[in-house]
């Protein structure tokens, strides 16, 4: 992935401990929906790549820890971030009630760098943390999104509205399936062709006899 | 210490291995939690060489955390030594070249260290603080500076900001700005004890800090070359220090003029404007707010900017905002006893309006949207003023006409809008957030804004409001009909009189306001009776009115917009907006066809071509099925018969099941979120079919031409496919979603059929039964319902598939009634067998249905279910701790519907399964995981329901012990609900459409009541003959006197526990409901060793007291001797009490209250009893 040609970008992602930032980016890498909840350690890095209208672009995505015993570095690892992303869990308000800490701290270390708040889990039908409360993006001009990483609901949002900003191009789209659809699941709408093959063979056969007391 | 620059190193690069990573991050941890690792990295930070900024990064975070969290581990002397070391770094530091060589992020984290040291410090132990800052920046701070008349202003300022150090002084705005953050910013939480420190500091500091910060902070303004980075950081200082410092040390004759006299620069300005909504926004006194503002002057100031770059514009549309929000409230609060002020403050706003007019049509949304609440609070204003009497002035009455005018134009789409594929129109769904980077989010949000400004100007000036909107929205439809629409926004209108979509979009939008605010009270009304007293209106409900009344009446206003929108021919329109809110129009107004039924094919036609269910673009198209089906739905069926072979001649083509959703979502678990995709939309268009083949004015051969047409193809897709070999399935696994898609869209064609009705038979069980079914119908659901049971059984393994059988059979059950019993057991069967976590609580609700739709039909089904679905249960519940908030989530649904289906089963009538020879022997199983629920006091709803369970077990066991009341509504608490032989209260909701299947699953309807207990058995009596319960046994005796036991050692402490736990909120509303059970729960104990108890369950006397009181004697008396005779109430007030430590003279007033008041008085007795005993501990 160390591309040296492709436009590279740190992105800073923070947010209290359970409120998915490992599962959010673990979409893109796998597409699979991590049941399980594991605290991460300190922080761990993944390259995350999209293809927009000006080309290939790469945000490398330092996910920290949201729990403070396995923080580490802490805001060590913000340094020469370039966008971040704050996360908290619709479904609880404490995760939200931090979230000017963790801004605090982020622009801190990152002066003027965009950032994205993003409420996970809005596929809970008990969501807390409502709409109309949602407002601390509005008092330092952030972006917010809601997003579901279980769900991708809105999943490549908060990454475009970072590659615009960072791009200088308001415009700027994302093309190509992004993200979600790894090599692996790229097969899988090749499978899909085949399912349907398959699907219009079966239907094409005969009733079975024994089906008569259908 | 090298240590840590070694660990800091490897925690950031990127080559160290995991295990590397985790060591230092335990590592950095250990230096954080001993007690003296701060020192070392103070050390490390001010050492020279310097190491690593990423190093010294680390090191101030941990002199930051032992100041904010560990301060009591540190001694003054250690305070002061780093207050020394950090003092004397940065005197050396940051006041020289040097400061430009640290990271900013390393200067952003040292100021904020030295906020926290000041926190810590100050006035105590660092009182010089503000003059040793303050000095180094060698810039006046001890008087403002003041110019003589005739100095030499250059010669003067040049002595005067000789020793301006640039550095420091950068750095002290930083410092300032982080000890605002720390200590006062309302954004940032803080707690009870920072909060307490904070005010102390504050105090400190009013008493000589701010005074000088002002000076200092005049003092950069008056020298403007002393740099723009200065004076802004100075100017953002004031804008946060000025909410909580004496305002007189900005706003005063000297200062101001200072701070105004950046308005006219370049690029500061917008820092003044924000500055100044600062200072207009401080709270104080109403009449001192009014001079301030008098003071300031600004609607003069103002109006002389150039607002020539947005940024600027929204800045100072804000700061009217906030002035006309404050001039508001001087309005109100003078208006009481200072009508002086009020008078003052209208005038002051009624010179502002013309320019928040201005920014309100200002281009641009977030100008525009800036002022909307200073409007919106303006029009609050008039319609008090009106309110009270007095009329609108001619100058307010042109302000309303103008801001209506403004409003409109403002409800316009863009020009260049286009709405992507995916969009979602229409909804601002409340739930989720809307994206602020959305045109169309935006669009919507700023019309449900207008929409209020509409609303107030309707109610304060009705006439002009009326012909204004009506006449706009004519002429539109009008001109369409003339002139036709403007088809594409490349070609230009060939007639500049033909209508743009956007005008044909803005004038449906407008039809749907005008219908909406005709429609506030007592819904849409399209329609007067003919020939009678003109003021009297017919709703829809009005049915009796026979069709020829109908076509005859005339319509209302509302009803002629709607009728002309339906000609005019908008739409005709191409764009998808246009045709979207057409149809949805079209829903709403659907009742002006049973009036002009004429109009029907006008609508019909559009609706089943390219401009409706089959137009180009996908979202809109999707979305205007949903708009047939509640057409048609809404519709009267006769009136709709006459097309139904058009109608499913034009649906039949969308009808095709695809499979759009990757097998992979569904093992994601992601389908409860996403839905099936096509598949949710068409199942409108199934049940429309439905709808269409109900009617029994089709002919029989084009009906059964319609209904092969749409049932065969999904009775073949089933049957083709559960025809092959298990194996396949394997291979294949779309086949599998092709079978369920195939069932969910039988499901939805049977929604489409009436429900079964209730009828008796000479055995007094309810039946269902329905007569609507044509012979052909009853054959195709027949065939449905077979097919659903094989397609189970050979499937039964996949969790989707037992999803759409149970969703299917729910609507099958519905229409078949009585028919579908047969399928009962064999369903049930193979859905409860191998049922996951996620879908129990789905099965419980459906369980839950079944039981109350055929009652004792069903009883021994029930009662062979009891126990497995309780081991599921339980074995979930106690599956150790939650991982996270998902499941969380997903374990309280559980624990709800659990004990929801509990209610239900006793709603059902059906409580004596509980007491069969197979199930009573785990009753106190049972109850085991109920009073689990019970004492959880974090979840108030479940305990709630857990109570009530509680209450009518011991009713429905201990009190009416032959079962001759119905449970449903039985409480000892329901303050005049309809007695037990009443209609139950359904707690089922009729259906509405919504997207996803697993929501939008058919539920039963409940139509039936209890009968009448004419002699003849009750429902429960019939349901426990169904399941060989016997009262009068002795099997069952001892079960009762079992349960007595166990209600006496494990409820009754609990109904004193619970609401007694430190963490029960008393004043909660949902904890007042577990309260009202809880009572309930008392009484029926009590009333269990009452001899006549039965009689108290008859209607009038269920909420009245335990013992009857004649008030002919002395109520203490007749007490006393009643109590004895009642050896449970003499239980609770000779053992049980005095067992949890009450006296005996509480004992004695809380069984008194139990035994002789209502339940009224007891809930108020027994909080007061709890609160006090609560107090006395």
């Amino acid at each position: 992935m160390a591309d040296a040609n492709v436009p590279t970008f740190k992105l800073v992602l923070v947010g209290d401990g359970g409120t998915g930032k490992t599962t959010f980016v673990k979409r893109h890498l796998s597409g699979e929906f991590e049941k399980k909840y594991i605290a991460t350690v300190g922080v761990e890095v993944h390259p995350l790549e999209f293809f927009t209208s000006g080309g290939r672009i790469i945000f490398n995505t330092w996910d920290t820890a949201g729990q403070e015993k396995f923080g580490g570095l802490r805001d060590g690892y913000y340094i020469q971030g370039q966008c971040g992303i704050i996360m908290f869990d619709v479904t609880s308000r404490i995760t939200y009630k931090n979230v000017p800490n963790w801004h605090r701290d982020l622009v801190r270390v990152c002066e003027n760098i965009p950032i994205v708040l993003c409420g996970n889990k809005v596929d809970i039908k008990e969501r807390k943390v409502k709409a109309k409360s949602i407002t601390f993006h509005r008092k330092k001009n952030l972006q917010y999104y809601d997003i579901s990483a279980k769900s991708n609901y809105n999943f490549e949002k908060p990454f475009l509205w970072l590659a615009r900003k960072l791009s200088g191009n308001p415009n700027l789209e994302f093309v190509a399936p992004p993200a979600l659809q790894p090599p692996e699941v790229e097969i899988d709408a090749g499978l899909m062709q085949q399912y349907s093959n398959e699907l219009a063979a079966a239907a094409a056969q005969p009733l079975p006899e024994e089906d008569d007391d259908l | 210490m090298d240590q840590i620059e070694e660990a800091v190193r490897c925690a950031l690069d990127p080559n160290s291995t995991p295990a590397i990573r985790e060591k230092a991050t335990e590592f950095f941890n250990q230096i954080k939690d001993s007690a003296d690792g701060w020192r070392s990295c103070l050390a490390l930070f001010v050492r020279n060489p310097p190491s690593s900024p990423e190093t010294r990064l680390f090191c101030l975070q941990v002199i930051e955390n032992v100041m904010e969290k560990n301060t009591e581990n540190l001694t003054d002397s250690d305070i002061l030594s780093i207050k020394q070391e950090l003092f004397q770094y940065v005197s050396l530091q940051c006041t020289s070249e040097k400061y430009k060589s640290h990271p900013q992020f390393l200067i952003n984290k040292l100021s904020h260290c030295i906020s926290l040291l000041f926190l810590n410090t100050f006035p105590t132990k660092w009182p010089s603080f503000f003059h040793e800052i303050l000095g180094l920046t060698g810039i006046p701070y001890r008087n403002t500076i003041e110019i003589p008349p005739n100095a030499n202003r250059n010669n003067l300022f040049k002595e005067k900001y000789s020793t301006t150090n640039p550095y420091f002084s950068d750095f002290t705005m930083k410092i300032l700005m982080s000890i605002d953050e720390e200590m006062v910013n309302p954004v940032v939480p803080r707690d009870k004890a920072q909060n307490q420190r904070n005010t102390l500091v504050k105090d400190a500091m009013r008493e000589e800090g701010v005074i000088l910060l002002a000076q200092w902070w005049y003092n950069v303004l008056l020298f403007e070359e002393i740099g723009e980075s200065l004076v802004e950081q100075a100017l953002s200082l004031i804008s946060v220090y000025i909410s909580w410092i004496d305002i007189k040390l900005v706003v005063n004759e000297k200062f101001i003029p200072i701070v105004f006299s950046y308005l006219y620069h370049n690029t500061l300005c917008t820092a003044v404007v924000k500055c100044l909504s600062s200072i207009v926004r401080k709270g104080m006194p109403f009449i001192e707010k009014l001079s301030l503002i008098e003071f300031l002057n600004l609607g003069g100031v103002l109006s002389q900017i150039k607002l020539n770059d947005i940024e600027l514009a929204e800045e100072v549309a804000k700061l009217v905002n906030v002035i006309g929000i404050e001039l508001k409230s001087i309005w109100v609060e003078g208006s009481a006893n200072s009508p002086q002020e009020s008078i003052k403050a209208y005038k002051l706003l009624e010179n502002l309006l013309p320019m928040a007019l201005g920014f309100l049509s200002n281009e641009s949304m977030s100008v525009s949207s800036s002022v909307f609440t200073m409007i919106s609070e303006t029009l609050t204003l008039l319609k008090k003023q009106q309110k009270s009497g007095v009329q609108l002035s001619p100058q307010q009455t042109l302000f309303l006409g103008e801001l209506l005018q403004v409003s409109v134009k403002k409800l316009q789409y863009n020009q260049d809008f286009e709405l992507g594929e995916n969009s979602k129109l229409g909804c601002i769904n409340t739930e989720l957030a809307y994206d602020d980077d959305d045109e169309e989010a935006i669009l919507l949000n700023t019309r449900h804004q207008l929409r209020q400004f509409l609303d107030a100007i309707l109610s304060l000036v009705p006439n002009e409001y009326e012909s204004y909107i009506l006449s706009a929205i004519k002429e539109t439809y009008t001109r369409i009909q003339q002139y036709g629409l403007v088809q594409s926004s490349e070609k230009a209108a060939t007639n500049e009189n033909q209508v743009t979509w956007i005008q044909a979009e803005l004038a449906i939008h407008l039809t749907q306001v005008y219908i909406e605010q005709c429609s506030s009270r007592g819904g849409i009304i399209v329609a007067k009776q003919i020939d009678s007293d003109p003021n009297v209106k017919v709703s829809r409900n009005a049915i009796q009115m026979s069709a020829e009344n109908k076509s005859q009446a005339t319509l209302t206003k509302v009803g002629e917009v709607g009728l002309l929108m339906v000609a005019s021919g908008v739409v005709n329109s191409r764009n998808p907006i246009v045709s979207y809110f057409f149809f949805e129009t079209v829903v709403r107004i659907s009742q002006l066809f049973e009036y002009r039924p004429e109009a029907i094919p006008m609508v019909l036609g559009p609706f089943l071509d390219t401009r409706g269910i089959h137009h180009k673009h996908k979202y809109v198209r999707t979305r205007i099925w949903y708009f047939l089906y509640r057409f048609i739905k809404l519709s009267s069926l006769d009136h709709i018969s006459p097309y139904a072979i058009e109608i499913i001649r034009g649906i039949v083509p969308l009808l095709p099941i695809e499979v759009s959703v990757p097998m992979s979502a569904i093992q994601a678990g992601s389908i409860n979120t996403n839905g099936y995709g096509l598949l949710d939309s068409q199942l409108y268009l199934f049940e429309t079919c439905g709808i269409v083949l109900s009617s029994n004015k089709i002919p029989d051969s084009e009906k059964m031409t319609c209904i092969s047409q749409v049932l065969e193809p999904l009775f073949t897709g089933v049957q083709s496919l559960i025809a092959q070999p298990i194996s396949k399935f394997i291979s294949q696994p779309i086949a599998l979603l092709q079978i369920h898609h195939c069932l969910v869209a039988i499901g939805g064609v049977a929604q489409g059929f009436p429900d079964a009705k209730s009828t008796q038979d000479t055995s007094n069980i309810p039946k269902q039964v329905n007569p609507h079914l044509s012979p052909m119908i009853l054959d195709a659901l027949t065939k449905a319902a077979d097919l659903s049971i094989i397609v189970l059984e050979a499937l039964n393994n996949y969790s989707f598939i037992r999803e759409a059988v149970r969703f299917t059979f729910t609507r099958l059950l519905s229409v078949l009634g009585q028919g579908a019993l047969v399928y009962l057991p064999r369903l049930i069967g193979s859905l409860v067998s191998l049922s996951e976590v996620e879908e129990l609580s789905d099965l419980l609700v459906f369980m839950g249905l079944i039981m109350y739709k055929f009652k004792p039909s069903i009883a021994q089904i029930v009662s062979d279910l009891l126990l497995p679905v309780i081991e599921k249960v339980y074995s979930v519940l106690n599956s150790g701790p939650v991982g996270g908030t998902d499941e969380a989530v997903l374990l309280n649904g559980l624990k709800r519907a659990y004990l929801t289906w509990f209610g239900v089963i006793f709603n059902a009538d059906l409580d004596s399964i509980f007491l069969t020879p197979a199930n009573s022997p785990h009753l106190s199983t049972i109850f085991q995981t109920i009073l689990m629920l019970a004492v959880d006091n974090n979840n108030p709803q479940n305990q709630k329901l857990a109570f009530a369970f509680i209450h009518r077990a011991i009713i429905g066991w201990l009190v009416d012990t032959h079962a001759q009341h119905s449970l449903g509504s039985a409480s000892l608490m329901s303050m005049g609900n309809p007695g037990p032989q009443n209609k139950p209260q359904a707690g089922i909701k009729t259906r509405e459409g919504v997207n996803t299947i697993s929501s939008r699953e058919p539920k039963l309807q409940v139509n039936q009541t209890i009968l009448p207990n004419n002699g003849n058995k009750t429902i429960r009596q019939l349901a426990a003959d169904c399941v060989g319960v016997n009262y009068d046994s002795p099997e069952i005796m001892q079960i009762r006197s079992n349960f007595m036991t166990f209600v006496q050692q494990s409820i009754l402490p609990i109904c004193f526990q619970v609401p007694a736990s430190a963490q029960f909120n008393m004043s909660d509303a949902q904890s007042s409901q577990t309260i009202t059970e809880i009572c309930g729960v008392l009484r029926g104990i009590g009333l269990s060793g009452q001899k006549d108890a039965i009689n108290i369950l008859s209607k009038k006397l269920r909420s009245g007291p335990i013992v009857q009181i004649s008030p002919k004697e002395d109520t203490d008396i007749q007490l006393e001797k009643a109590i004895p005779q009642n050896a449970v109430l003499n239980y609770i007030m000779t053992e049980f009490l005095p067992g949890i430590g009450c006296n005996p003279n509480s004992s004695m007033r809380f069984t008194k209250a139990l035994a002789g008041l209502d339940c009224r008085q007891f809930k108020r007795f027994f909080q007061e009893f709890i609160s006090q005993a609560n107090g006395t501990r």
